[in-house]
C-alpha cells in the first residue's frame, strides 16, 4: 500500500510539474512574455524594466522555468490582472466559493439522478424505465452542455418564466435562492449524470447475474434484500472511480455552464479572460484547476485501491 | 363433409418464400445497419461538402431588413414576441434589395438578417472539416506512438505511457483555451488544440492491441525472414490493429465536434464572420425572449451530428471489435 501511494504521489507531482512546463512554453512563445503580463498600453519603461527583472529574463531559459516554478508553484503569483489590476490568485480566491457552491449542487444532482435511474433500468431490464433511462444515458451524450443551458433558459425562464434565468441571486433566501441553483446545477451535472447512470446499470446488471446472488435468490432471499443489501453495495464500487471524471468534467462544464448563466465563479472568471485577453488570470485559473483536479484523482486512486485490494498489487 | 384442399403449388411457395425474404431482408437491414444516422451524417457531409450550392443565401451577408426575421412557418408577430413594426412579421417572405428580391427565412433571419439555414449549411463545412482534419492528424500521432510502446516494449513503452498518463492527468479544456489565446485562432491552432484531445485514448487502445498481436508466431516468422522493424510494423502490425484503431476513431468523432463547439461558443473558435455552430448559439443566446430560432436549430444541428457519430462508432464496435464494449 505504501509504495502505491509513493508511485500515485510522484505522478501527482509529476503531472503538476508537466502542467507548469505547457503554460511555460506557452508564454515564452511569443517572445518577450513581458507583452502577456503587462498591460502595453499602460506601462512605463521602469515597470517594463522592474518585470524583466522580476522574471529574470537575462538568464537563460532554464533557470527561467525555475523560477517560474517557483513563482507559480511556492508563492502562487502570476502576475497582476490586465483588466482589473488585481492580483490574479486574490480574484481566484473572490470567485472560487460560487464554484465549489454550484459544483456541490451538481454533485447532488448527479447523485440523486444517476444512482436511482441506473438501479432502476438494471433491475427492470427490458422494461419501459430501462427504455428512458437508456434513452436519458444517450442523449446526455450528445447535447452540448452550453445549448442545454440556453434551452432550459428558454423553456423555464422565457416560456414558462417560473426559473431565474441567471446569476447567483445575491440577497435571496429560502426557496428563491435554490431556484437560482437549479438550472445551473442541472446544466453542469447532465452528461455526468448519464455516464453514472450507464455505470450503474452495467455494473448492477453484472451482479444481479453473479452466483452469489443466485445462491441468495435460490436461499429464497426476497427480491428488496437482493438489490439492496447483495446487489446494490458491490455494484457501487466501479462507480465510484467515475467520481474523479466527474470532477474533470465539472472542471470543462463550469467554464461553459457559468458563462451561460452568468455564475460568479472561476469559470466565469476564465472565460471573461479569455475575452480580454488576460493572460495573467489565464494562468492562474489554468494551474488552480490543474492542482485541484489532479488532487481529485490522487484522493479517488487512493480510497479505490483501499476498497478493492487488487488494485493495489497491478 | 370437407372442402377441397386447395393445392399448392411450388410457384406460390416459392412466392411466398421471395416475399417473405424480401421483407426479412429489408427488416434485417435496418435492424443491423444504422440507416438512421447514416442518412443525417450523409446530409450534413453533402450540405458542408456543397455548401455554396445547396445553401439558399449567402451567410455572411448582412440584410438589415431582415433582422430577427421569423422563421416562414411561425407567426412571432401574433404570440406579442414581436411588437417592433419595423421588424419583418410576414410570413410570405420579405422584399429586399434594389430588385426587390422576395427573401424567404425557412428558420429564420439572425439579429445581423443571416440566414439561419445558410450559416448552419456553412457551419456543417467548418464544423466538419475542423473535427476531421483534428481526427486524422490524431490519429495517426496517437496510432505512432502506440505502435511503438507496444512494439518495443520495455523502457520506451514506460516512457511512452506515463507521458501519456501525464497528458491524461491535466485538465483539457482549459489548455486548448489558453493555447489559442496564445497562438491566435487560425484553423490550424483549433485543429492542433483538438487533435491533442483524442491521441491519449487512441495510444492506448493500439498499444494494448499491438501488445497481443506481438507475440503472435506470424510476427517472429517475418522477424526470421530477415523484415526490417519499420516493415514489421506498417506490413504486419497496422493492418492486425487497424479494426481496434477505427473502431476507437470513429468513437472519438462526436466528442470532437462537441469540443470544437464549445471552443467556439466560449470565443475561442474559428473567428467571426465565418459561420460555426458554437459561435451562432452564442451569439442567438441575446435574442431568447424574442427570437429563439437563432439559438436553438444549431445546437440541434450539433447534437444530431454528435449522436449520429456516437451510434455509429457503436455500430462499428459491436461489429468488428465488441472486446471494446466493456470500456
Amino acid at each position: 500500500m505504501r509504495t502505491f501511494i509513493l508511485r500515485r504521489l510522484i505522478f501527482m507531482i509529476l503531472s503538476i510539474v508537466a502542467a507548469t512546463l505547457i503554460v511555460f512554453i506557452l508564454s515564452r512563445l511569443q517572445g518577450d512574455p513581458r507583452y502577456l503580463m503587462l498591460n502595453t498600453g499602460y506601462t512605463t519603461p521602469e515597470i517594463w524594466e522592474e518585470w524583466g527583472r522580476k522574471m529574470h529574463l537575462d538568464k537563460p531559459l532554464v533557470v527561467q522555468y525555475f523560477y517560474f516554478m517557483y513563482d507559480g508553484l511556492i508563492k502562487w503569483d502570476f502576475g497582476v490582472s490586465l483588466k482589473t489590476s488585481i492580483p490574479s490568485m486574490e480574484m481566484v480566491r473572490s470567485f472560487a466559493p460560487a464554484s465549489m457552491q454550484l459544483g456541490l449542487s451538481a454533485f447532488l444532482f448527479v447523485l440523486l439522478t444517476g444512482i436511482p435511474i441506473g438501479i432502476l433500468s438494471a433491475v427492470k431490464r427490458g422494461s419501459i424505465w430501462d427504455a428512458i433511462g437508456r434513452t436519458f444515458a444517450v442523449f446526455g451524450q450528445a447535447l452540448p452542455p452550453f445549448w442545454l443551458g440556453i434551452m432550459l433558459i428558454l423553456i423555464f425562464s422565457v416560456n414558462l418564466d417560473i426559473l431565474p434565468s441567471g446569476t447567483r441571486g445575491e440577497g435571496t433566501t429560502g426557496w428563491t435562492k435554490i431556484s437560482y441553483f437549479i438550472m445551473p446545477a442541472v446544466t453542469l451535472g447532465w452528461l455526468a449524470s448519464a455516464g453514472l447512470m450507464r455505470l450503474v446499470r452495467s455494473s448492477m446488471l453484472e451482479v444481479l447475474d453473479s452466483e452469489f446472488v443466485k445462491l441468495a435468490r435460490a436461499k429464497g432471499a426476497n427480491s428488496k434484500t437482493i438489490i439492496w443489501k447483495h446487489a446494490f453495495r458491490n455494484a457501487l464500487i466501479p462507480p465510484l472511480t467515475f467520481a474523479a471524471l466527474i470532477v474533470a468534467g465539472f472542471i470543462a462544464g463550469t467554464v461553459v455552464t457559468e458563462t451561460v448563466f452568468a455564475w460568479p465563479g472561476l469559470g466565469f472568471m476564465t472565460f471573461q479572460a479569455i475575452i480580454n485577453n488576460d493572460f495573467p488570470v489565464m494562468m492562474a485559473a489554468v494551474m488552480v484547476f490543474t492542482v485541484i483536479y489532479v488532487m481529485t484523482v490522487f484522493i479517488v486512486d487512493i480510497l479505490y485501491a483501499f476498497i478493492d485490494p487488487r488494485i493495489r498489487h497491478s | 363433409m370437407t372442402t377441397p384442399a386447395h393445392k399448392i403449388t411450388i410457384e406460390e411457395i416459392e412466392n411466398l418464400s421471395v416475399q417473405t425474404n424480401l421483407v426479412q431482408k429489408g427488416l434485417n437491414f435496418v435492424r443491423n445497419w444504422p440507416v438512421v444516422p447514416m442518412t443525417i451524417l450523409a446530409i450534413f457531409i453533402i450540405c458542408g461538402v456543397f455548401a455554396g450550392f445547396v445553401a439558399p443565401y449567402d451567410p455572411e451577408a448582412d440584410q438589415l431588413r431582415a433582422v430577427l426575421a421569423q422563421p416562414a412557418w411561425y407567426d412571432a408577430c401574433e404570440e406579442g414576441q414581436l411588437t417592433n413594426k419595423f421588424k419583418p412579421c410576414n410570413t410570405n417572405g420579405i422584399e429586399l434589395g434594389r430588385n426587390k428580391d422576395v427573401y424567404h427565412f425557412l428558420i429564420g433571419a439572425d439579429a445581423l438578417g443571416r440566414d439561419v439555414l445558410s450559416r448552419i449549411i456553412f457551419g456543417a463545412r467548418i464544423s466538419l472539416q475542423l473535427a476531421g482534419v483534428a481526427i486524422v492528424v490524431g490519429t495517426v500521432f496517437g496510432a505512432t506512438l502506440g505502435l511503438i510502446a507496444g512494439y518495443f516494449g520495455g523502457f520506451i513503452d514506460e516512457i511512452i505511457m506515463r507521458f501519456t498518463d501525464i497528458f491524461q492527468a491535466i485538465p483539457y479544456l482549459l489548455f486548448a483555451l489558453a493555447v489559442v489565446q496564445v497562438l491566435g485562432q487560425s484553423f490550424g491552432t483549433i485543429v492542433f488544440v483538438l487533435a491533442l484531445t483524442c491521441w491519449p485514448g487512441i495510444t492506448r487502445l493500439v498499444r494494448g492491441q499491438t501488445l497481443q498481436v506481438r507475440s503472435f508466431d506470424y510476427i517472429a516468422l517475418a522477424k526470421v525472414a530477415g523484415a526490417s522493424t519499420f516493415r514489421i510494423m506498417t506490413k504486419h502490425l497496422l493492418p492486425a490493429v487497424a479494426n481496434t484503431m477505427v473502431v476507437a476513431t470513429t468513437l472519438q468523432v462526436g466528442a470532437v465536434i462537441l469540443t470544437e463547439s464549445i471552443l467556439s461558443f466560449l470565443g475561442a473558435g474559428v473567428p467571426p464572420p465565418t459561420p460555426s455552430w458554437g459561435s451562432d448559439i452564442s451569439a442567438g443566446r441575446e435574442y431568447l425572449g424574442s427570437a429563439w430560432w437563432i439559438a436553438f436549430f444549431p445546437g440541434m444541428a450539433i447534437f444530431l451530428t454528435v449522436l449520429s457519430f456516437n451510434f455509429i462508432g457503436d455500430w462499428l464496435r459491436d461489429r468488428w471489435d465488441p472486446r471494446l464494449r466493456q470500456l
